[in-house]
């Protein structure tokens, strides 16, 4: 019995909000023509399931979303390692910059790049992976900032230069920080391209809900809603997951393991 | 791994628990379900296009409804209303006048607006509305739009609408008429959205180059039965979404629009009059300015004793509005 209850307790609160949604909205406790039941958002998305639409909007969003995400992420982390001081001099002449534009909301980017690029799939792009890229700046700058400094001399008495220094020693030790900012960056994607789509789209789960606001559809708009906090959940889990793959010495003897890793790569 | 298994647990209890209390019957047509017929008033006039464009097109039917329209005699309205037997009705600005009365309606939203502007002859020595103290002013109704936004207007400026203006109603042609003969010394209209300024006119005030309340102003209204929102609230939802849909058709097929309402005898007058009447309409469904505009029609009309003296705005807005219909 306790290990049943073990297994449950997780997703004992879930149960709890969709009987209360459902039975609220059911007994009329809430205005249940702004807020239907559960079951009737269900069978919304069900329907937006088989006429074929909602594979489209949430293949076309993830699609934005990721490809956003990995552009934030293959430019950030390089940008993290300049900003900890890899090079000085470089350091210098960015700090200041990276400063002010993360301060650049991306709501105000996105209408500012509509102006260059036309209300296209770069603009959504541009917009989401400019707020994807700050937290992965940052916390790999941390991350880096914080390297064990007996890690980084032992690395040097062993003759390394800055790119192997880079690769082999700061990257793997700064790799839980890099992710924490990668799974937060990954939250904000989903928040992004939601605001995105509804700016200026003709499609994605964000276009769902301002398309079916003007359609006064209110069940359907709380489906997409529910589509896309499922959507966020998963993406939350499969990063967790890439993130217990990529770095499973985190919760070890980080030293031991890294220079475990010195001797395999023969550094 | 964990986390996988709960996410998989938290999918199969989002998909049992609306099944176990709900039933799949009742997942498969709930929202199916046909309402009796429903009865909708009109009058023959263009504001009311969107019911003659969703009965055209079956936009009703789509939404699963069964609406009959019906027309009725304008000075006959009220009674009819009274009478029970109506479900809904297009209400414009002489409806505060019915609700006050008794008439169990509520207001849902409005459907649609317009700008209003003060014309006065060309060759008139009236430069500005301060000019107009004293004056002989033309309105198409007693306490419509136009004559609401220029007395809430005046008032500010220490003239007195009830007082200091003398006013004068006339038809949309019959005031340019009087204008052109210098019978009247203004008038104040819903604007035009391609000016009918001609060489014999100028413009003293267009709400339209002020961004104020006054700008986008309510002109008409959807009004239902507080018997049909009480005993089937979904039936008034639909009944009103529908309508609010196809209002905005109406704002990007108005061609269309004219031709249906003419083709099918629901209005009166040639294709070149009606287009002009609807020039002036601007098809923007709204709750929240609905409310906002019907607060300052009902102090204004009560202070042009057109409905009790005194009558408090807010607390009429409270009453006369149901919300049913979402503000987005």
């Amino acid at each position: 019995m306790n290990l049943f209850f073990n297994k449950i307790k997780g997703i004992i609160p879930v149960i709890v909000f969709i009987l209360i949604w459902e039975s609220a909205s059911r007994l009329q406790l809430v205005n249940n023509l702004f807020i239907p039941p559960f079951s009737d958002v269900l069978l919304s998305i069900w329907n937006l399931a088989l006429s074929g639409d909602l594979v489209i909007h949430i293949r076309t969003s993830l699609t934005r979303a990721v490809l956003a995400f990995i552009i934030a992420a293959i430019i950030s982390i390089p940008l993290g390692f300049l900003l900890a001081g890899l090079n000085r001099n470089l350091q210098i002449a960015i700090e200041p910059v990276i400063d002010v534009f993360s301060q650049v909301n991306p709501f105000v980017l996105f209408h500012l790049a509509i102006l260059i690029l036309g209300i296209g799939e770069p603009t959504k792009i541009i917009s989401i992976a400019w707020m994807c890229a700050w937290p992965i700046v940052f916390s790999t700058a941390s991350g880096v900032k914080n390297v064990d400094n007996i890690l980084i001399k032992s690395a040097r008495s062993l003759g390394v230069n800055d790119f192997q220094l880079a690769i082999k020693v700061l990257l793997p030790s700064a790799l839980p920080s890099i992710f924490t900012g990668l799974k937060l960056s990954a939250g904000y994607s989903v928040f992004m391209l939601i605001a995105a789509e509804m700016m200026g789209a003709s499609n994605g789960l964000g276009w769902l809900i301002i398309n079916n606001q003007e359609n006064y559809s209110i069940t359907t708009i709380f489906a997409a809603v529910t589509v896309i906090t499922f959507l966020g959940l998963i993406i939350n889990m499969l990063m967790e997951k890439l993130e217990k793959t990529l770095i499973p010495y985190e919760n070890k003897e980080d030293i031991n393991f890294i220079f475990g890793f010195f001797k395999r790569e023969g550094v | 791994m964990l986390k996988f298994n709960l996410i998989i647990k938290i999918a199969a209890i989002f998909i049992l628990i609306p099944l176990l209390l709900t039933g799949c019957n009742n997942l498969a047509d709930s929202n199916k379900k046909q309402s009796s017929k429903i009865k909708v008033a009109y009058i023959g006039e263009l504001y009311e296009a969107p019911l003659f464009v969703a009965a055209s097109k079956n936009l009703f039917k789509s939404a699963g409804l069964d609406v009959e329209l019906v027309k009725v005699d304008s000075k006959d309205l009220e009674n009819q209303l009274l009478s029970g037997k109506i479900d809904a009705v297009t209400a414009d600005y002489k409806f505060f006048k019915y609700l006050q009365g008794g008439l169990d309606f509520k207001l849902v939203a409005r459907i649609q607006s317009g700008c209003m502007e003060v014309i006065a002859p060309n060759n008139s020595s009236i430069k500005k509305l301060d000019d107009l103290k004293g004056k002989t002013v033309a309105v198409e109704g007693m306490g419509n739009g136009p004559m609401t936004i220029f007395s809430s207007i005046i008032r500010k400026d220490k003239i007195d609408p009830v007082k200091d203006i003398k006013w004068k109603t006339y038809s949309v042609e019959q005031i340019k008429e009087v204008l052109s003969k210098n019978e009247i010394d203004a008038a104040v209209v819903w604007e035009p959205t391609n000016t009918n300024v001609n060489q014999n006119l100028k413009v003293l005030y267009s709400s339209s180059k002020e961004c104020s309340t006054y700008m986008h102003f309510s002109n008409s209204f959807i009004a239902l039965n507080n018997n049909l929102i009480k005993n089937e609230p979904k039936t008034a939802q639909s009944l009103a979404i529908a309508w609010l849909k196809t209002a905005k058709w109406i704002e990007k097929n108005p061609k269309e629009t004219i031709e249906i309402a003419l083709k099918d005898g629901y209005i009166k007058g040639d294709y070149e009059s009606n287009n002009y009447i609807l020039s002036t309409y601007m098809w923007m469904p709204s709750v929240k300015y609905a409310k906002e505009n019907v607060k300052i029609y009902i102090e204004e009309q009560s202070k042009n004793a057109l409905i009790s003296n005194g009558t408090d705005g807010d607390e009429f807005v409270k009453k006369i509005f149901s919300n049913i219909v979402p503000d987005f």
